[in-house]
């Protein structure tokens, strides 16, 4: 089971980092897109369109660091030139945060399902089938996510270039999508957040860039790819908009579910088309799912400070971890999500931003010592 | 050894992924719902009318399709729903329903709550047709209202308005557009009339409806 870089003796390529860097975000961003908690959601495709604007900045911050220093490997620098304690209270609070994000796809996956799919399944039947599988698929390691996600993302771009043509029919309406911009500010402070942290899926790219091919340069690849990604929500808040209104979008669960719903069909086998897309879109959760186990378990394997042997071990303990927290927590619909977007904003942003600010600043370890 | 552990492994989580097997229900164990209508009473108890296909096989072969009309009355739509899945061996399955017909009190009285109901009910999809029934003829027997062309009523309604007719002097009108058009600004919307003479269905004409009630037609 070969999961980590060391292991690998090519890197991945930029195709890899560009449906990486997509396929991380993607999933938990667009399925509530543009609910966010019956904040405000007149104006979220302007907001969407704004809130990528960091994240640009964060990828531009992260090559800056491994360009200045010479490796990709971000949690390894901040290892060898912070004390040892920020360093581990760092990681602590990335491998939290990481678990956190689970729980929440997992929780999001659930509720989907058991809404749209299979109302008489039990929770714990459908959470604990998703794990598993996922789980499981991040034994193959790295390199065999990589090519699942390029090929599982051509099932994305099918999705979302369908849900494109609803521009060009008689449901679609501009004049619901017009800015509005309400003057509460906290209301509006909150509804942002949300918006910002919609990309948070790319803090992942931190344990992935040091799995990337040498020769590749990782600027393009990602920031193409966060474009990709704006553009995807920029389409899918004004569709939603466009064609159902606020009022009412604001009182769906899943506004990308109920538009696809909405989708005209053909009658006979063909006719709830809906239910189709909506496996693709669970697909899009195992993706995710995929990414995100990972990154945990290589964040795990960080924290210890032994050597485990067997990848596999850290993958099934973080595994476990999910399945326990998603069994013994109540259900997404009862759980805060200021407390989660807040806390997606600080450990996908202000903490990477701080942390590349301040390895920008040190010296480089080679460039001190020839200095010296 | 190693080959068969993994084929073994396989196997299990193939068979503990089959997580849709509570949810999965044979077509037979299923009643599908093809139209709707809901009234309500002058003591103010809603009727539901479910249209139900049903397969009769004639000679060796089976026979054109005909249906049933299944009528009960509760205090709330869910409790006359639940009424006339208790008359049936099977499950109410709405996945197929295709229009949902709103009698004339209903309408006046103010439909916002039911429709809210039906749009949140995940399996049933928002693009189904909605039609007001005059007080001409009660929703249930409208119905029940066999015509000479299309067998199920509520397939005549689906055709009559997938047909597109540009003569004819209403439109049709899914679920997810009256709630549209009925929360923006305006708080009004459109839905068309039908009525029946006991021999033909006649569609024509639309209602209005300022914030959920029927004002005119």
């Amino acid at each position: 089971m070969k999961i980590y870089a060391e292991q690998i003796k090519k890197g991945i390529g930029s195709a890899g980092l560009f449906t990486f860097t997509y396929c991380s975000t993607i999933p938990i961003g667009t399925v509530f897109l543009p609910y966010v908690s019956a904040a405000e959601i007149r104006s979220a495709w302007l907001k969407v369109v704004v809130a990528v604007i960091p994240y640009f900045l964060f990828i531009y911050l992260l090559k800056k660091t491994t360009d200045k220093h010479g490796t990709r490997d971000v949690f390894q620098l901040l290892k060898s030139m912070a004390p040892s304690w920020i360093y581990y209270i760092v990681l602590v609070y990335f491998f939290c945060s990481a678990l956190y994000t689970c729980l929440f796809g997992t929780k999001s996956l659930v509720i989907i399902v058991q809404t749209y799919l299979m109302q008489a399944t039990e929770q714990h039947v459908i959470m604990l089938t998703y794990l598993a599988i996922a789980g499981i698929s991040v034994f193959y390691g790295i390199k065999a996510i990589s090519r699942m996600i390029i090929v599982m993302f051509l099932h994305d771009i099918i999705l979302i270039a369908s849900l494109a043509l609803f521009f060009f029919s008689e449901d679609f309406r501009w004049l619901f999508v017009r800015p509005v911009f309400d003057f509460q500010l906290l209301t509006f402070m909150e509804s942002s957040i949300s918006e910002v942290s919609r990309y948070g899926g790319v803090v992942a790219l931190l344990a992935f860039l040091p799995y990337v091919d040498k020769n590749v340069k990782i600027i393009n690849p990602m920031a193409t790819s966060l474009f990709v990604i704006m553009v995807t929500y920029l389409m899918v808040s004004l569709l939603v908009l466009g064609v159902f209104g606020f009022d009412q979008a604001i009182t769906l669960l899943s506004p990308i579910t109920a538009l696809m719903q909405t989708a005209t069909s053909a009658t006979g086998l063909f006719e709830r088309l809906d239910l189709f897309f909506l496996t693709v879109w669970v697909m899009s959760f195992y993706k995710s799912a995929l990414i995100f186990i990972w990154f945990t378990s290589s964040l795990l394997k960080k924290l210890i400070p032994f050597r485990i042997k067997r990848d596999w071990i850290l993958v099934s303990v973080v595994t476990g971890m999910i399945i326990l927290l998603s069994l013994f927590t109540p259900a997404i619909t009862n759980m805060g999500w200021e407390p989660y977007n807040i806390n997606n904003l600080v450990y996908t942003l202000v903490l990477p931003m701080g942390i590349f600010c301040y390895l920008l600043v040190r010296k480089n370890k080679g460039q001190g010592a020839s200095d010296s | 050894m190693m080959k068969l552990w993994k084929w073994l492994f396989f196997f299990t989580l193939l068979t503990a992924a089959a997580g849709c097997q509570l949810d999965s229900r044979e077509i037979d164990h299923r009643t599908m719902v093809l139209g709707m209508a809901i009234d309500k009473t002058e003591e103010g108890e809603f009727i539901v009318t479910v249209q139900v296909p049903v397969i009769v096989p004639t000679e060796g072969q089976l026979g054109p399709s005909e249906f049933e009309t299944l009528t009960q009355t509760g205090a709330t739509v869910w409790e006359a729903i639940s009424n006339i899945e208790a008359m049936t061996p099977t499950v109410l399955f709405f996945g197929h329903l295709k229009t949902v017909m709103f009698g004339e009190t209903l309408a006046r009285e103010g439909i916002g709550q039911v429709l809210d109901m039906l749009d949140r009910r995940a399996p049933l999809a928002n693009q189904v047709l909605l039609l007001i029934i005059r007080n001409r003829i009660e929703a249930d027997k409208f119905l029940s209202q066999e015509s000479p062309l299309v067998n199920l009523p509520a397939l005549y309604i689906e055709r009559f308005f997938k047909a597109d007719q540009k003569l004819s002097r209403s439109t049709d009108v899914k679920l997810f557009q009256y709630r549209r058009d009925s929360n923006l600004k305006g708080n009004a919307g459109l839905i068309p009339l039908a009525y029946s003479d006991r021999e033909n269905i006649f569609i024509e004409d639309m209602a209005v409806f300022i914030k959920e009630s029927l004002l005119a037609n």
